[in-house]
């Protein structure tokens, strides 16, 4: 089985103008793992394509280190049916609003919808993408929900509410108007929401226990 | 222009073609899908999937939970095969923690994971039958399923959404009772898959609608990343049982199989040929059950009940392992298992704390839904149902 080490030492002798500690060795207990720049995965991808036999791209995913540089992980899991072999490239991108890198539907189709998804989730771009849109959250969602810096459960639900039960101003139920009530405004605006359960930059080694945050009431809330 | 003058050029792309969504609330989209397919009178000029209606951050919430209650989480994924979701997270937990698992939790493992693919495609059968025409299908289906179900209830507690593997292990031993049933079960299900296969195989509409339809070529798949029976169907013996190590496949003896031609009745043989091959290997599974421990010892699993009495390091571990949940070793891993829809991929990182930091699904479904654009142009509007049903995609498999 080819280490990570030797995909390393290969794609070292074949783009000899990459910088010599572009191509980085990480250490994975499940399978051989190489961290590129991101300006050169096309170029990686369509090496271990064509030389390797890395036929399929199987997922494309992000994780996102906050606290840590370079913050964003792109990790390209590749499949290789003939040598049922497995390899990881690791793209990492810097803490930006929008990082960039270039796509990879150049070499593999099957990365078109795994892209978008990635861009859906963590803001990541991906250069040269013939669609890159939303494509599980709606369309005008702000936000990237798995960011850690996004909260869970950060969306208002949206209801209805009866001006007759505001406050402690009970009416009996026949005394109440007969249809509707008022709907409560949808709010947009996550920045505003203190539901976080993000606790702090990771791996500090001392656990934290998540539940134990007193749960603020949002402006929401109050606002209801 | 005025808006409704906008809105009809919306719909009306030209004079010849016209824009027709099918879905999200369709009987034949599997749940809530939607197409937006442009047609030329009875014939799919383009299909675009519209997906996402079943969001429900499976992924966002796993980190907020600790690593046993993930299992609760992650199930819910594809949740037609639930214990293929939880087999791949336990996977990933037992490498980051470098736990090994029992042989008879692996093999119970692995004789669940085959009951679960057979109630996996006999809604392949009973959905796809009943879209195309063939009614009785989905209550013959149904009613095979509702007695695997039935046998699930029996050994986890519930019918789907276990959460009976857990990192480790699975959660509650087999009892001897359960053989008995899975022994009739086995009876039951070989006499009628053979009904099935003859109801279906020889059935002129049923031939007719799917022989030809939906052709996928090899390539087109493989470059597409598609997984599972329908990259089978296309002549491609892959399948990660026989290669790859997550359950000791190699101790049993099945064949996979293939198609040939990569269309929809190929795709429907390959999955009524693996029924009879996951019964092979649920009667292996029984008949050669080991026994011993059904989970492992450690920090990840819970004490043996026996022991809180006696030891208060059993106490201590218990208290800690339900208060604070374990703790799992830095690192990241990625677990591919064959689910009856193709590979189901479990990407976890961990930075050493009580929680995964992230937990990324590889739904199959996700990936092989990328089949229908490519393949269903040319063909006619009731043959991209088919195309549809031969995918088997679930919905909350590609929204999670």
């Amino acid at each position: 089985m080819t280490t990570a080490a030797e995909y390393s030492a290969r794609l070292r002798e074949r783009f000899p103008e990459l910088a010599p500690d572009a191509i980085e060795v990480i250490d994975a207990i499940d399978m051989p793992t190489i961290g590129v720049p991101g300006a050169d995965i096309q170029n990686v991808l369509r090496f271990l394509h064509d030389e390797h036999d890395f036929t399929m791209l199987v997922d494309v995913s992000a994780c996102d280190w906050i606290g840590r540089e370079p913050r964003y992980h792109v990790n390209y899991h590749l499949y290789s049916l003939d040598n049922n072999a497995r390899v990881r490239v690791k793209v990492r991108l810097p803490d930006e609003p929008e990082p960039h890198v270039p796509t990879a539907t150049t070499v593999y189709i099957g990365a078109n919808w795994h892209e978008r998804e990635v861009f859906d989730f963590f803001g990541i771009v991906f250069d040269g993408h013939p669609d890159l849109r939303r494509i599980l959250m709606p369309d005008e969602w702000i936000g990237h929900p798995l960011r850690k810096d996004y909260p869970v459960g950060g969306v208002p639900v949206e209801y209805r509410i009866d001006p007759a039960y505001v406050g402690d101003n009970v009416v009996p139920r026949d005394a109440r108007p007969a249809a509707g009530g008022v709907p409560v405004r949808l709010r947009r605006d996550r920045g505003r929401l203190s539901h976080m359960t993000w606790t702090g930059p990771p791996a500090s080694g001392v656990p934290v226990h998540h539940g134990s945050e007193a749960e603020e009431i949002s402006e929401e809330g109050k606002d209801a | 222009m005025t808006q409704i003058e906008q809105e009809i050029r919306d719909v009306w792309v030209d004079d010849e073609t016209m824009r027709v969504n099918l879905g999200p609330q369709h009987p034949s989209t599997h749940g809530v899908l939607r197409l937006r397919v442009e047609l030329d009178g009875e014939v799919v000029r383009s299909v675009e999937p519209i997906i996402g209606y079943l969001h429900t951050g499976i992924e966002k919430q796993a980190e907020t939970l600790n690593w046993i209650q993930c299992v609760t989480d992650v199930t819910r994924a594809d949740y037609l095969s639930n214990f293929f979701n939880e087999l791949a997270y336990c996977t990933a937990v037992e490498q980051l923690a470098g736990v090994e698992v029992p042989p008879r939790a692996q093999w119970i493992r692995t004789m669940l994971c085959e009951f679960n693919r057979i109630s996996s495609h006999l809604v392949y059968l009973a959905t796809g039958g009943l879209e195309l025409g063939a009614m009785s299908m989905a209550t013959y289906a149904f009613r095979e399923r509702e007695q695997i179900l039935d046998l699930y209830q029996a050994i986890t507690g519930v019918r789907m959404n276990h959460a009976y593997f857990r990192p480790g292990g699975v959660a509650l031993d087999l009892r001897p009772d359960h053989e008995v049933m899975i022994r009739d079960l086995i009876k039951v299900l070989g006499s009628r898959f053979v009904e099935y296969e003859e109801f279906l195989a020889t059935n002129p509409i049923w031939v007719r609608r799917n022989k030809n339809v939906g052709v996928l070529k090899a390539p087109d798949a493989i470059n597409l990343g598609v997984t599972g029976p329908i990259l089978r169907a296309c002549g491609v013996p892959h399948d990660l049982r026989k290669v790859s190590d997550y359950l000791p496949y190699d101790q049993f003896d099945f064949d996979i199989p293939i198609g040939e031609n990569g269309d929809c009745y190929d795709r429907f043989l390959v999955r009524m040929r693996e029924l009879f091959e996951s019964l092979k290997i649920i009667t292996q599974a029984i008949d050669g059950m080991p026994s011993g421990d059904f989970r492992a010892s450690g920090k990840l699993v819970p004490p043996p009940r026996n022991r809180l009495p006696v030891s208060m390091e059993a106490v201590i571990h218990h208290f800690k392992l339900y208060t604070d949940g374990p703790h799992v070793p830095a690192g990241e891993v990625y677990v591919a298992v064959e689910s009856p829809r193709g590979e189901l991929g479990y990407f976890v990182a961990s930075d050493g704390r009580g929680r995964p930091w992230r937990c990324h699904i590889r739904g199959p479904s996700f990936t092989n839904l990328q089949v229908a654009p490519l393949v269903a142009p040319g063909y006619l509007l009731a043959d991209l149902i088919a195309i549809l049903a031969s995918i088997d995609p679930v919905m909350g498999d590609v929204d999670r």
